[in-house]
């Protein structure tokens, strides 16, 4: 009887509790890519790609295709209550895999698009940002590139580069860490849309919570990831070593980075900062038609060249840093950590631009494909 | 007439159920047609019980027998012929039979008839001669249907009980093999053997279960099962507690182990316990092969526990509570699917895993050639339509039946319907609260598993309770010379089985 | 007047008996809480709070190494007396009862916040008061046959935790000691409470196989397993989130799981929640376990009937608890204030009575 009673009671607990949180993938309108823009007087325009299927067969299977749903509100979660209004379904953000800013939108705040992010728990955080030069819509607006449809073709375009050690790899959790550090600032992918075309178009440097409007070239950003110790998947660079050769492209020399290795080395007296950034790049050669590598000497040469072209570019990529006020490269939390009293003596904020960075890069090549 | 109505005043006073065999001495009388009237009245006078008339020692003898449960031949080369050609002497010499008992009780020389034997009545005797002329009708000794194996033996037990015993004998050649036999159901006297080595299965184990087994009052036993449920420890639970098996290797291994089986009379199937969880999925394939192999395969099987058990529970929380768990990609293939389903995912399941049982029962039930269409028909056209239609998605096909595919890999017929069972309130918890429903219901089980003994003796061993060297024979099956000790579960008497085997490799390294 | 009690539960069961009682549901929020009040030194403070619950350990051993065959409830009586005892028992069980619904109500605030805002909690609520009533009516070596098995799922938590390990920063945590001593002080009183739940040793002490040194080894390597986990996880967060980022998120631990993604599977802080509340269910078992002890002290007969009508009224309270969390705070800190007294505080003057009136058990036998 006792049992009875027990089973009794657990098959109404069954029936009685309902499905509260229930909700159906297939009633799931999925965003792939959402981007963020800023609209006149101050408010946000939202747009929004929804993956959805155009049907062929009775079962299952077709075509992809991109839904674009757009929206303007005073804050993003607004926004998404208007698209919502807009899509059968659920409007749900939970896999979207790339946010797009736009630029003037980065440049005010970022923290704040993301904060809805941040709050709700079904969000997803390791998506990819992006900062988009000009408006972010624009990319989305594209709708497909070839046959992939944009919102895939961004994500994929962004992944790629990560590998390519072009642009550093965040996603929404990783940068909002960084948004709090005070001693560490971070760059974002930038993308450009040309014509028809959407590509990598370098990082842009934040600073704070705000892109800063500077930024750096892809090979530019290639060398800072090496010299944040960053290394991708492949890393290549094209540099000019000789002058005057006939034709154009034999004073070309393309080298891989097979691996980098880094010693960040802050010195602090004081109020006095210096720091200093050693890279040892160990490269093959991928292409070289001036010459063949057979010689020891002729090794040596083309790694003082390219030491020096490096050296420089280094130099260039630092100081740009500098000017941007984007500590990047985390030498202020490596001062807290450290030389806590020194660091309890700057303004940050002010002395960054100021402390000296030297940059030394070592090259040693080491391979030169199967050729010599 | 007297002894009647005191048989009867007899049955009140004591209650004994109205067609008890009557245990009280009905002593012969002289008279034999008086020997006579009284058998057939006892047995109402039943038309397949021949009586025939031999002479002896000058003397009449009455041969009764029932001619349905009698071998004709033996009874006429062992009784009728020697007593015909004899004419004189002692009738229990002459009779070749190695089985002749004499009674002075009619009643039992019923209960013989009953059992096959052929009585003798003599001439103004008192003493009644029972003789075994029984028929043996057997079928062969055949790889049992449901337990099959590809290396090893393939014998399998029948539905004798004599042979069954005589395989297990033949399996464990050991003084220490003890039958015990019991007789069950009082209507059917039904012949029950308690098997099990005496010097390994613990005493106070075997004390249990002669306990349970006599405390068994009823009419009939038909089927081991019936055993079974008179002699388990949690009726209520859905986990068997008792492991049948039709395999005499399967059963020797486990008296082996220090566990018991009991062998019934007119069924191949064997019971042993105690018994753990993991040994309905344990297979003496298993043994058959080298190590690492059946390594492998005891961890494909316990994976099919798993997934038959969760899986479908895993998709319906998947889809309709947590679908930002799974990559994006693999989302849109599932949602695809999912598009023109009108129906809620739980009840998608529940449909399609009714659909899938019922084509399991009805290929049962229907002969091989038949089943056979009905496998076609329902598996590829029902299947087929069903997602034409639009009323089950893709997926969940897939879904369900990967979960019956890897329910019939269990080695156990009923292990396996207990986990398709049990998958049923993890669907519900999953339909209820996502993954969270089937944490609470694993839980549940988990904690019945726990509490949860066999005989005695935890079900979930060597797991709960934790014994590191069970590990061996569970997950996996290490080599055999590793396996050093017998399972703790059954508590044998002796835990050590097996000492330096490969000792030959250490003289062979120092000879070198 | 007590006969030897039966040594029921092995050494390793009691390992995990103890272990699976402290880490619930504080694990969660306990980098948070530390954090707050220590700042990046709070993996220290977790050490310290280690070596307290180490000496509060002693402290127990000593007290029932003098009752090697009693267990609190009896302890009380023993050395009190009858009166005075039973009352300590009815404040112990009392506050063993208030843990067990600190810990639903926790838990459930959790599970809703993370992953069922629109559930009722009296779901949950009763979730968790039917499975604990289903295995609190068995025995004690049931419950840890349990314990041992589901902590597997800790080995699951630590494998989970390590994937953090691809996006940290060293450099989080230094200057090293830079909270001062105070804070770091205060901070482990914050890691203690999270590590409450060794006092069942106080209950566990007779059940235990072995002799009383080995006992003693036992609970001490349960305590520093304890602690080297909370270490890990602790530093884990706090090389993982930037200081500032840390004092908003009062659930690091997920938070952290929540942004990684691999191929076949996202959203990890699901997963880790749903296993997770396996571990709140085993310390919400342990507690009900000793609220029911507890009341059996007072009676002779022993029956079901009680334990079922403790989780009804564990229910009925659970389902009437204002659903404000300040309120739930401040139940919160007066529980784990009240619980020095139990683990430090009673254990304290039951021992120094029994040392001063020299009563010892077994001294009516020898």
């Amino acid at each position: 009887m006792k049992k009875l009673m027990l089973i009794f009671l657990t098959i109404s607990i069954v029936l009685l509790t309902g499905c509260w949180d229930q909700k159906l993938l297939k009633d799931a309108r999925l965003v792939y890519g959402s981007a963020f823009d800023l609209a006149e007087d101050g408010r946000i325009h939202t747009t929004a790609a929804i993956r959805t299927l155009q049907r062929i067969g009775p079962s299952g299977g077709g075509k992809p295709v991109n839904e674009l749903v757009t929206a303007e509100g005073d804050t993003v979660r607004e926004t998404r209550m208007k698209m919502d209004e807009k899509v059968s379904g659920t409007f749900s953000a939970e896999k979207n895999r790339i946010f797009l800013l736009g630029e003037d939108l980065a440049k005010q705040d970022i923290y704040s698009v993301f904060d809805i992010l941040y709050r709700t728990p079904e969000s997803n955080l390791s998506a990819s940002v992006g900062i988009v030069n000009g408006k972010a819509s624009d990319i989305l607006k594209m709708s497909k590139k070839g046959e992939t449809l944009i919102s895939e073709y961004t994500y994929e375009l962004i992944e790629s580069a990560v590998q390519h050690t072009t642009v550093p790899h965040e996603n929404i959790q990783s940068i909002c860490t960084l948004m709090f550090d005070p001693g560490r600032d971070f760059v974002l992918p930038l993308l450009d849309k040309r014509d028809n075309e959407v590509a990598v178009d370098g990082v842009g440097l934040i600073h704070g919570r705000k892109y800063t409007g500077h930024k750096l070239s892809n090979e530019q950003a290639g060398l800072f990831l090496l010299l944040d110790d960053n290394y991708g998947k492949t890393a290549r660079f094209v540099k000019k070593v000789n002058k005057g050769q006939k034709p154009d492209i034999n004073n070309y020399v393309t080298v891989n980075v097979m691996n980098s290795k880094r010693k960040l080395d802050v010195q602090a007296k004081g109020r006095n900062v210096k720091v200093s950034i050693g890279l040892q790049l160990n490269l093959t050669v991928n292409e070289y038609p001036l010459d063949t590598l057979a010689k020891k000497t002729t090794i040596k040469d083309l790694d003082k060249k390219l030491s020096e072209k490096f050296t420089n570019e280094a130099k260039e990529v630092v100081s740009k840093l500098q000017e941007a006020n984007c500590d990047a490269l985390g030498i202020g939390r490596n001062l807290i950590a450290f030389h806590n009293e020194t660091w309890k003596q700057l303004d940050w904020e002010k002395d960054y631009p100021t402390i000296t960075i030297i940059p030394k890069i070592h090259v040693n090549i080491l391979g030169s494909g199967i050729i010599q | 007439m007297r002894k009647l109505l005191k048989r009867k005043s007899k049955k009140t006073t004591k209650s004994r159920p109205y067609f008890s065999h009557p245990e009280n001495h009905e002593p012969v009388s002289t008279n034999m047609e008086e020997n006579k009237r009284f058998v057939e009245e006892q047995l109402f006078h039943t038309s397949d019980l021949f009586h025939k008339e031999l002479t002896f020692n000058g003397k009449k003898i009455l041969l009764l027998y029932l001619r349905t449960l009698v071998d004709q031949e033996k009874l006429q080369n062992f009784v009728i012929r020697p007593i015909n050609r004899t004419k004189a002497g002692e009738l229990s010499e002459t009779i070749n039979s190695s089985e002749v008992i004499n009674t002075s009780d009619l009643n039992e020389a019923i209960v013989g008839l009953m059992k096959g034997h052929c009585i003798l009545i003599s001439e103004n005797s008192e003493t009644i001669y029972i003789v075994s002329v029984i028929a043996n009708k057997y079928r062969n000794i055949d790889q049992p249907v449901s337990e099959q194996i590809i290396r090893g033996s393939h014998e399998g037990f029948i539905e004798s009980m004599l042979v069954n015993l005589y395989l297990i004998r033949k399996r464990v050649e050991n003084r220490n093999l003890t039958i015990k036999y019991f007789t069950l159901g009082k209507a059917t006297q039904t012949k029950v053997a308690l098997v099990y080595v005496n010097n390994l299965a613990n005493p106070e184990i075997i004390k249990e279960v002669e306990k349970r087994l006599n405390a068994i009052d009823t009419d009939s036993i038909q089927s081991p099962g019936f055993i079974e449920e008179y002699i388990e420890d949690s009726p209520y639970s859905p986990f068997p507690q008792l492991l049948n098996t039709e395999r005499p290797d399967r059963t020797g291994g486990h008296l082996l182990e220090g566990r018991f089986a009991i062998v019934m009379e007119g069924s191949p199937t064997v019971l042993i316990a105690p018994i753990t969880l993991f040994a309905f999925y344990q297979s003496p394939d298993d043994y058959n092969s080298r190590w690492y192999i059946g390594s492998f395969f005891r961890t494909v099987r316990l994976a099919s526990f798993l997934i038959s058990m969760g899986l479908p529970a895993i998709y319906i929380s998947i889809v309709s509570f947590h679908f930002e768990v799974i990559p994006i990609d693999l989302i849109f293939q599932i949602k695809n699917s999912l598009e023109n389903v009108p129906f809620p995912p739980l009840f998608e399941a529940i449909m399609m895993v009714i659909i899938l049982e019922l084509l399991r029962e009805a290929s049962i039930r229907l002969p091989p050639s038949i089943a056979q269409t009905i496998g076609v028909v329902g598996g590829l056209v029902i299947g087929t339509a069903v997602v034409e239609a639009s009323l089950v998605s893709n997926t969940m096909i897939i879904v369900i039946a990967l979960t019956a595919i890897s329910s019939f890999v269990v080695p156990s017929n009923e292990m396996s319907t207990t986990i398709r069972l049990l998958s049923f309130p993890l669907m519900i918890g999953a339909a209820t609260l996502g993954f969270f429903g089937i944490i609470f219901f694993l839980t549940l089980i988990l904690m019945h598993l726990c509490k949860l003994k066999s005989f005695g003796t935890p079900y979930f061993a060597p797991f709960a309770p934790f014994n590191p060297e069970g590990i061996k024979d569970t997950f996996i099956r290490l080599p055999i010379w590793k396996m050093n000790k017998r399972p703790l579960d059954s508590r044998p008497q002796h835990l050590n089985r097996e000492r330096f085997s490969r000792k030959w490799k250490k003289n062979d390294k120092e000879t070198e | 007047m007590t006969k030897k009690r039966n040594k029921t539960i092995t050494k390793l069961q009691a390992f995990f008996l103890i272990v699976q009682t402290q880490i619930g549901v504080g694990v969660l929020s306990l980098p948070f809480d530390v954090h707050k009040v220590a700042q990046k030194d709070g993996w220290i403070s977790a050490f310290i709070a280690g070596i307290g619950v180490q000496l509060s350990i002693f402290l127990i051993w000593f007290l029932n190494k003098r009752f090697p065959s009693l267990h609190i409830f009896e302890i009380n009586q023993k050395v009190l007396g009858k009166w005075v005892g039973s009352v300590t028992s009815l404040f112990y069980l009392v506050y063993y009862f208030g843990i067990f619904l600190l810990i639903n109500l926790l838990a459930t605030r959790i599970i809703k916040t993370w992953a069922f805002p629109h559930t009722p909690s009296w779901v949950f609520y009763l979730i968790f008061t039917f499975l604990i009533t289903y295995i609190c009516i068995e025995t004690l070596r049931v419950i840890a046959r349990f314990y041992v098995f589901v902590s597997l799922f800790i080995v699951l938590l630590i494998a989970i935790s390590l994937t953090a390990y691809s996006l940290v920063d060293f450099r989080y945590i230094f200057p090293i000691g830079e909270a001062g001593i105070s804070n770091i002080l205060k901070g482990s009183k914050q890691v203690l409470l999270s590590m409450l739940g060794f006092e069942f040793l106080l209950f566990l002490y007779p059940f235990i196989e072995g002799d009383e040194k080995s006992i003693l080894k036992t609970a001490t390597l349960a305590n520093v397993f304890v602690t080297v986990l909370y270490v890990f996880l602790i530093f884990t967060t706090l090389i993982f989130f930037t200081p500032t980022e840390l004092n908003i998120v009062p659930e690091p631990l997920l938070y952290m799981l929540k942004s990684f993604h691999f191929r076949v599977l996202e959203r990890y802080d699901l997963l880790f929640l749903s296993i997770w509340i396996v571990s709140v269910l085993t310390s919400l078992i342990t507690y009900f376990y000793l609220t029911v002890k507890g009341m059996e002290s007072f009676r002779k007969k022993r029956s079901n009937i009680p334990i079922y009508m403790l989780s009804i009224l564990g229910y009925i309270i659970l389902t009437f608890f204002p659903e404000d969390p300040f309120k739930l705070q401040r139940f919160s800190s007066f529980l784990t204030n009240l619980s020095y007294l139990f683990f430090c505080g009673f254990p304290l003057l039951l021992l120094i009575v029994s040392l001063l009136s020299k009563r010892k058990e077994g001294e009516g036998q020898a």
